[in-house]
């Protein structure tokens, strides 16, 4: 029988009851008019689970990190967790070098062997990767006054981000308080002076 | 050697020498930092050198004169001595300790430590410079002012005569004559 009339059974003398072809839906591909040369097998969904992100050992939560690339490289900062994304998520904290609650790639880290406890720092639970992930925008065409009119003014942190911030950096600056110079410590921007050979300095 | 106790030791040039019981540096190779003694020599570019393993971890060994430093130290050992005797001549004198005590083991103790710190101690060392350059200079700015006389280091010389400033200060005070 003919592919395209696959989906019809054949004619039978069956009380009142016809098939009747569905009418194909517009943008449809439509069906081929072979079959396949060979048999293809239908195409099973991968058994594969994602699993939890590997860093390496050095980054763990509570680590004081040095970012070494973007807006905030030199800084010292501390690690909060890891993202399903595999992003670190980390805050400066803000009060005491400008780092918000952020996401960073672990590539573009070095971990030092600074350590804060950060077991009893709770982290708002809608803090994930969707909660960093920048909004898509409607791609518009401009009119001529719009293009020389400019952009938009940035609209600053939402109120949602700036509550979350400070309930982190609360609790996290009782730790980091407890341990002297470690304020100091984390306000200071690393930089490579003379002789500071990075692959023979221990961090 | 003989020839030192012949010439006194005022007049030697040198006074580390090449011979039995020497203690030595090793500077290059796998026991590089480590001291040794040397317990025979073989020519004149190697001698046989041994730890005493137990003590400083160096295994008896020919090594060449251009991997090793020489030190003060000495100890009393026959020549071929072995590891028991060594290591009580080197219990006896002390040696780890008083080398130990020396400025050039203090320096290379040094040089190890600022190599193995970490960022968070390099920040600390910054702040301990920062802090003590502070109080110098504050003392040399009211020196240099002249509120603050600085008392000479009290050497043989200067015990006997008038300490320096004390005679400067009336001569800054007149200065005004040039």
């Amino acid at each position: 029988p003919h592919p395209s009339h696959a989906s019809q059974s054949p004619i039978e003398p069956s009380a009142g009851k016809r098939m009747v072809v569905e009418k194909r839906a517009k943008g449809e591909a439509r069906a081929s008019r072979f079959y396949p040369a060979y048999d293809v097998k239908p195409k099973a969904k991968s058994a594969l689970v994602a699993k939890p992100p590997k860093l390496r050992s050095s980054l763990t939560p509570g680590t004081v990190l040095i970012m070494l690339a973007g807006r905030f490289r030199g800084k010292r900062v501390v690690m909060l967790k890891v993202l399903e994304s595999g992003l670190l998520l980390v805050t400066g904290p803000f009060e005491v070098n400008g780092v918000p609650l952020r996401r960073v790639n672990a590539a573009y880290v070095i971990g030092t062997s600074t350590k804060i406890d950060v077991s009893g720092v709770e982290l708002p639970e809608t803090v994930c990767d969707a909660y960093f992930k920048r909004p898509k925008e409607e791609k518009k065409k401009k009119t001529a006054d719009e293009f020389f009119a400019g952009d938009d003014e940035h609209e600053g942190p939402s109120d949602e981000r700036k509550a979350d911030q400070a309930k982190v950096d609360a609790a996290l600056m009782t730790k980091i308080d407890e341990v002297p110079m470690l304020k100091a410590y984390l306000g200071a921007l690393f930089t490579l002076t003379k002789g500071m050979k990075p692959h023979e300095m221990k961090f | 050697p003989v020839l030192a106790k012949l010439i006194p030791a005022k007049t030697m040039t040198f006074t580390r020498f090449v011979e039995v019981g020497r203690i030595a540096l090793i500077n290059y190779g796998p026991d590089s930092g480590k001291l040794c003694t040397i317990i025979d020599i073989v020519d004149s570019n190697k001698c046989l050198v041994d730890g005493p393993v137990n003590l400083t971890g160096v295994m008896r060994q020919i090594i060449p004169f251009k991997r090793i430093a020489l030190t003060d130290l000495k100890v009393k050992v026959p020549k071929n001595a072995r590891q028991k005797v060594l290591t009580e001549a080197w219990e006896k004198k002390n040696i780890a300790a008083k080398w130990e005590n020396t400025a050039w083991a203090k320096k290379l103790g040094a040089k190890k430590k600022r190599a193995s710190l970490t960022d968070s101690e390099r920040f600390q060392l910054m702040v301990a410079r920062k802090q003590k350059a502070k109080l110098v200079n504050e003392k040399l700015e009211m020196i240099k002012a002249g509120t603050l006389v600085p008392k000479p280091k009290p050497t043989k010389e200067v015990a006997a005569a008038e300490p320096e400033p004390a005679a400067d200060e009336p001569a800054a005070a007149a200065g005004g004559d040039y």
